[in-house]
C-alpha cells in the first residue's frame, strides 16, 4: 500500500514538471526588472514581428494570442501576405489596437490573458499608465528596441526574445549573425581616410521625382551613413528626426553618393518601388528618373552615377545588417568589395526566416 | 409725381404690421408721419423704399416702386434710415459720393465731387467733408446720411425719424432745410417725426397712423386733434392758440 | 473748392501708396531670389536671368528652376490670398474673416488628403497636378454648395455664413479621420501640406494661379464702390441701388477661386489672407478702390518677406511656412493694434 503510494506520488510528479514554467527575472532595454513566464506560452506582440519570429521561429508565431495588426497589415504589406500564404492562421489572431495611433486596447490584451506582452521601447512614453494597469494585472510588459540602430540593443532585444520564448540557441546564433556582420562594416570604418559627401531621401511621395522626399538628420539612416563612413550632407538640416531639405541644398553641397530608401509598394508607379512584389529593372528604371531633376546633371553623383535603391526597412531590423552592408558598398566600393549584400540577406532568410525572399529590396543603377 | 399708396398690407410672418395703408403724397410738400412707438411708421418707410415688399400697390408718377429695378430705384428714391449700425471709416463726402453710386467710376469725376459738395453746403455741413463717420456725433452722422439721400437727387425723399438726436437749434434748421429742398426741386418728401409741435409746425400733411391703420390724414390743423391724437397716442391734449400758431399740449 | 482739392490730394496719396508698396513689393521679391542655399548672390542671380549661357548649369537650374518660381509664387499667392481675404472682411462685415472662413481652405485641405492617401494614377494628367487637382475640386465643390444655398434663399448671407462654416466643421472632421487612417508616411506629407510649402513651385502651377489673380482683379475692382456702400450696411446698400445677395455670391465665388487657385498648389499658407487686409485698411482706410488692391500688394509682401525668411532660418532646411507668416505676422497684428487703429 505505502509503495502504491509513492509510486502515484512520483509518477504525478513527473507528469507535472513539463508543465511547470518557472517566473524568472529578466532586463528589458529599458532596463526594467520583469518576472516573466519563462518559457511564455501566450504571447502578445504590439512591433517588431519580424525580429520576434527571426528569433522564435514557427513555434514562437505560434504562441502569438494577440498583436497590433496595423503594424503589419496595410503598412508592410508584402511581408504580411508572404506570411499569411505560410501561416493563414495568423489572418485569425485578435487585434489588439496599435501604440503609434493610440488605439491599444488593455482591456482586449487583458481578455486574453497572456504570459508577456512586448513592446517596442520608443512607444513606452505613450503608455505608462497601460503597462501598470497590465502588471496590476499579473501581465508583464517587456520592452526590446531596434530603432536605436545600435548593436548592443539589436543584440540584447534578440537575446531577451529568445530567452523568454525558450529559444535560446536560436536568438544567440542569430544575435551572433548580426554582430558578424554588421562588423564587417562597423571594424574597417575607423581606417578609412575620406568620408565621401552621401545625400540620402525616401522615396515614398506619390509624385516621384518631382516632389521631395524626407532625408535624415542624426538618427536612422542619417547615423547609418556616418557610421559606414560617409558624410551625411542633411545632418544638420533637419530639425526632428526627418523631413524634406531644401532641393538648393543638395545642389550645393555636390553629392558624390546618392541612396533612395524606398517604400513598400513594389508595384509603385513613380517612387523607386521595393519590396517583395518589385522588380529589380523596374526599380532601376525609376531609379534612372531621378537623374532628370533639374540641376541633377551637374552632381558628382550623377555624372559618376552612383546611384543607389534600398528597402526602407533595411534600416532598424534584425536584417538590417545587409542594409548597412549595402551602404558600406556605395559608400567605399573600393574598400568594401568583398562584401556581398545580396547574399547577406539570402544568409538571413535561409537560416532565420520561415518565408521566402523574392523581389528587389536593393538596385544599384548599374 | 404724386405718390399714391393704396391698400397696403404687410406682416411680419403672422403678425399685421399694416392693414389697408392709403394716402397720397404731393410734390413740393412734406409729408409727415406720425403715430404712436410700433404703430408701424418704420415699416410703413421700408415698404416706400422697397426694402420690403408689401401687398397692395405702391406708385410713384404711375410707376409701382416695386416693379423698379434696384438701379431705377436707386435713382428715384432717396432714403435715410435711422442711424447705420456700425458706422465705417468713411469721410462724410465720401458717403455722400455713395449716393451717386451709379455715376461713380474707378477714377471720380471732379464733377461729382462738386455736386456732392454742393449737397453739403446746403446743409451747412461742408466742414465735415473730411471726418470720418466714425469719429462724428449721432446727428451729424445722420446729416451725413441726409446728404447721400439728397446727392442722388431722388424724387421721392424718405425721412425716417430725422431729427432724433438734434438738439433744439439743429432740429429746426434741418426741417427747415428739408422744407426749402423740398419746395425748390420739388420732391415728394416723406417724413416720420415724433414730436407734434414740430410737425405742425413743419409739415404740409400729415398721416396719422394707429396699430398699423391710418386714423386720419390731411392738413396738420384737420388731423392733429385731441380726438385723433388721443386715438393714436392714448393722451389726452389741449390745443392752445399763441397767435397764428396752434401748440398741443398734454393735459395731465 | 477747398475741400474738393483736399479730396483730390487724399486720393493721389492712397495712389502713390499703392505704387510704393508696388515697389517695396518688387524689392522684396529680388531679395527672395538672391536669397538660398546655394549662395548665388545678386550678381549670380541676375547673370542668370539676363545672360544664362554665362554661367553654370547648376546656377541656371538654381535661379530657372527653383527660385524664381518659388519666389513668384511667393508674391503672386500672397496677392491672391491677400485679395480673396479682403473682399471676404467687406462682405462678411467682419475684420476677423479669411479666405479660409466658409469652408474654402478646409475642402481643399481635405481634397489634397484624400488625394495622398488614394495613391491615384489619372492617364493624362503629370503625378504632380493630381494632390492640386484634389485640392481644388473640393474646395470648388465648398464654393458651388455655399453659393446655391445663398442664391436659393435669395439675400440671405446669413444662410450663406451657416452653411460655410458647417462645411468647414464637416471637412475637417472629414480630414481628422483621413489622418486617422492614414499610414506614416501619408500623414507626413498631409501634415506637411497642411503647413503649406514653396518647394512645389513650377512655372506651370505659377501661370494658373497668375492668370487667375490677373483676371479677378478687374473683376473685382468693377464693384469696387459696390463693396464700399455694403460697408454702410446690407439694407443701406440696397437702397443705393447695390443688388446685395447678387454682389455677395459674385464675390463669394471669386474669393473662392482665388483661394483655391493659390492653395491647391501649396497648401493652406495661413494668416496672410487675415494680415494683409488689416494692414491696408491701417494704411488707406475703407475705400475700397484702394483697399482692395493695396491688400492684395500687403498680403504678396507678406508671403515674400516669409518665403525669403524660411529659407534664412536654417540655411539647406525647409522651415514651414505657415509656421511663418503666423509669426511675421503677429507682430504686425500688435503694432496695429497698440496703436489703436482697430477699426470697425
Amino acid at each position: 500500500m505505502k509503495k502504491m503510494f509513492w509510486l502515484m506520488a512520483l509518477i504525478i510528479a513527473a507528469a507535472a514538471v513539463p508543465a511547470c514554467a518557472e517566473k524568472k527575472a529578466v532586463v528589458d532595454v529599458l532596463g526594467r526588472e520583469v518576472s516573466v513566464e519563462v518559457p511564455a506560452r501566450r504571447v502578445v506582440l504590439t512591433f517588431n514581428f519580424e525580429e520576434y519570429v527571426a528569433a522564435t521561429g514557427a513555434e514562437g508565431l505560434d504562441k502569438v494570442v494577440g498583436w497590433a495588426r496595423k503594424y503589419w497589415e496595410g503598412r508592410r504589406q508584402s511581408t504580411w501576405d508572404a506570411f499569411a500564404a505560410r501561416f493563414p492562421h495568423i489572418k485569425d489572431i485578435p487585434d489588439v489596437g496599435y501604440i503609434p495611433k493610440n488605439t491599444f486596447n488593455t482591456e482586449a490584451v487583458m481578455a486574453l490573458a497572456p504570459d508577456v506582452v512586448f513592446c517596442a521601447k520608443n512607444d513606452a512614453k505613450k503608455i505608462p499608465d497601460e503597462v501598470k494597469r497590465l502588471a496590476e494585472a499579473g501581465i508583464p510588459v517587456v520592452f526590446v528596441d531596434y530603432h536605436d540602430q545600435t548593436v548592443e540593443n539589436h543584440v540584447k532585444s534578440t537575446l531577451l526574445f529568445g530567452r523568454i520564448m525558450g529559444q535560446e540557441a536560436r536568438a544567440q546564433a542569430l544575435a551572433d549573425w548580426y554582430r558578424k556582420c554588421v562588423n564587417k562594416v562597423y571594424d574597417r570604418v575607423p581606417k578609412l581616410a575620406s568620408r565621401p559627401r552621401v545625400y540620402m531621401e525616401f522615396s515614398g511621395d506619390k509624385s516621384g521625382p518631382a516632389a521631395v522626399g524626407s532625408s535624415w538628420g542624426k538618427l536612422m539612416w542619417g547615423a547609418l551613413i556616418e557610421r559606414c563612413g560617409g558624410t551625411n550632407i542633411a545632418r544638420d538640416l533637419v530639425p526632428g528626426s526627418d523631413a524634406p531639405i531644401a532641393r538648393e541644398a543638395v545642389l550645393a553641397a555636390d553629392p558624390e553618393v546618392i541612396v533612395l530608401a524606398g517604400n513598400y509598394r513594389g508595384d509603385a508607379a513613380l517612387n523607386v518601388g521595393l519590396g517583395y512584389e518589385a522588380k529589380p529593372e523596374r526599380a532601376r528604371e525609376q531609379l534612372a528618373g531621378y537623374m532628370s531633376r533639374p540641376g541633377w546633371e551637374g552632381l558628382s553623383a550623377v555624372k559618376n552615377r552612383r546611384l543607389g535603391a534600398l528597402y526602407h526597412d533595411l534600416s532598424r531590423h534584425i536584417f538590417d545588417a545587409a542594409g548597412v552592408q549595402f551602404l558600406a558598398k556605395m559608400i567605399h566600393p573600393a574598400e568594401f568589395a568583398d562584401l556581398d549584400p545580396q547574399a547577406t540577406l539570402a544568409e538571413f532568410y535561409e537560416k532565420f526566416f520561415p518565408v521566402p525572399l523574392t523581389g528587389a529590396l536593393m538596385v544599384t543603377l548599374d | 409725381m404724386t405718390l399714391r399708396v393704396q391698400d397696403l398690407n404687410f406682416s411680419y410672418g403672422s403678425r399685421a404690421v399694416l392693414q389697408s395703408i392709403s394716402f397720397e403724397a404731393l410734390p413740393g410738400q412734406v409729408t409727415a408721419v406720425l403715430g404712436a412707438n410700433a404703430a408701424g411708421k418704420s415699416t410703413l418707410l421700408k415698404c416706400l423704399s422697397g426694402l420690403l415688399k408689401p401687398s397692395g400697390s405702391i406708385a410713384l408718377d404711375g410707376e409701382s416702386i416695386a416693379d423698379m429695378s434696384p438701379h431705377r430705384r436707386a435713382h428715384a428714391v432717396g432714403a435715410m434710415v435711422q442711424d447705420i449700425g456700425a458706422p465705417a471709416r468713411l469721410t462724410v463726402l465720401e458717403t455722400a459720393l455713395l449716393g451717386r453710386l451709379h455715376a461713380l467710376t474707378l477714377k471720380v469725376d471732379p464733377r461729382e465731387v462738386e455736386r456732392v459738395m454742393g449737397v453739403l453746403r446746403r446743409l451747412h455741413i461742408e466742414a465735415l467733408a473730411d471726418r470720418l463717420l466714425t469719429e462724428l456725433s449721432g446727428g451729424q452722422r445722420r446729416m451725413a446720411l441726409l446728404a447721400q439721400a439728397l446727392a442722388g437727387s431722388p424724387r421721392l425723399l424718405l425721412l425716417d425719424e430725422p431729427t432724433a438726436n438734434l438738439d433744439l437749434p439743429n432740429e429746426l434748421e434741418a426741417l427747415r432745410l428739408v422744407r426749402a429742398m423740398t419746395a425748390e426741386s420739388g420732391l415728394v418728401t416723406v417724413v416720420t417725426l415724433h414730436d407734434l409741435n414740430v410737425t405742425a409746425r413743419f409739415a404740409d400733411r400729415v398721416v396719422l397712423m394707429g396699430e398699423g391703420r391710418v386714423i386720419g390724414s390731411g392738413a396738420p390743423e384737420d388731423t392733429l386733434t385731441p380726438a385723433l391724437i388721443e386715438r393714436a397716442y392714448g393722451v389726452k391734449t389741449r390745443l392752445l392758440r399763441d397767435g397764428d400758431r396752434v401748440v398741443i399740449v398734454p393735459e395731465g | 473748392m477747398e475741400t474738393h482739392s483736399s479730396y483730390a490730394r487724399q486720393s493721389k496719396r492712397k495712389c502713390s501708396l499703392l505704387l510704393v508698396f508696388a515697389a517695396l513689393l518688387l524689392l522684396a521679391v529680388l531679395r527672395d531670389v538672391t536669397t538660398g542655399a546655394a549662395g548665388l548672390g545678386f550678381k549670380q542671380v541676375t547673370a542668370a536671368v539676363f545672360a544664362p549661357d554665362s554661367v553654370s548649369p547648376t546656377a541656371r537650374a538654381v535661379v530657372w528652376s527653383l527660385r524664381l518660381p518659388a519666389a513668384l509664387t511667393a508674391a503672386v499667392v500672397g496677392a491672391s490670398l491677400g485679395l480673396a481675404g479682403a473682399v471676404m472682411q467687406t462682405i462678411l462685415a467682419n475684420p476677423l474673416a479669411s479666405p479660409y472662413t466658409l469652408g474654402v481652405g478646409a475642402g481643399a485641405a481635405f481634397g489634397a488628403s484624400l488625394a495622398i492617401v488614394l495613391d491615384l494614377h489619372l492617364a493624362s494628367l503629370p503625378p504632380e497636378y493630381i494632390v492640386p487637382l484634389f485640392a481644388f475640386v473640393f474646395a470648388g465643390g465648398v464654393c458651388l454648395v455655399v453659393a446655391m444655398l445663398g442664391h436659393s434663399r435669395a439675400g440671405s448671407s446669413a444662410v450663406m455664413i451657416l452653411a460655410g462654416i458647417a462645411l468647414l466643421f464637416l471637412f475637417q472632421a472629414l480630414q481628422a479621420l483621413l489622418q486617422f487612417f492614414a499610414s506614416e508616411g501619408d500623414l507626413q506629407a498631409i501634415v506637411f501640406w497642411t503647413f503649406g510649402s514653396l518647394q512645389k513651385a513650377a512655372w506651370s502651377k505659377l501661370g494658373i494661379t497668375a492668370a487667375i489673380l490677373f483676371a479677378a482683379l478687374p473683376l473685382v475692382l468693377c464693384d469696387a464702390w459696390s463693396y464700399t456702400a455694403l460697408l454702410l450696411g446690407d439694407e443701406r446698400a440696397e437702397s443705393l441701388g447695390v443688388r446685395v445677395a447678387s454682389l455677395k455670391r459674385r464675390a463669394f465665388v471669386l474669393v473662392s477661386l482665388l483661394t483655391a487657385a493659390a492653395v491647391c498648389f501649396t497648401g493652406t499658407i495661413g494668416f496672410v489672407g487675415l494680415a494683409g487686409p488689416h494692414i491696408a485698411r491701417a494704411l488707406c482706410g475703407d475705400d475700397q478702390r484702394f483697399y482692395l488692391p493695396l491688400s492684395s500688394l500687403c498680403g504678396a509682401l507678406v508671403l515674400s518677406a516669409a518665403s525669403t525668411l524660411s529659407k534664412s532660418i536654417v540655411t539647406g532646411g525647409i522651415f514651414p511656412i505657415g509656421v511663418i507668416t503666423a509669426l511675421t505676422g503677429v507682430p504686425f497684428f500688435f503694432a496695429l493694434a497698440l496703436r489703436g487703429r482697430w477699426t470697425r
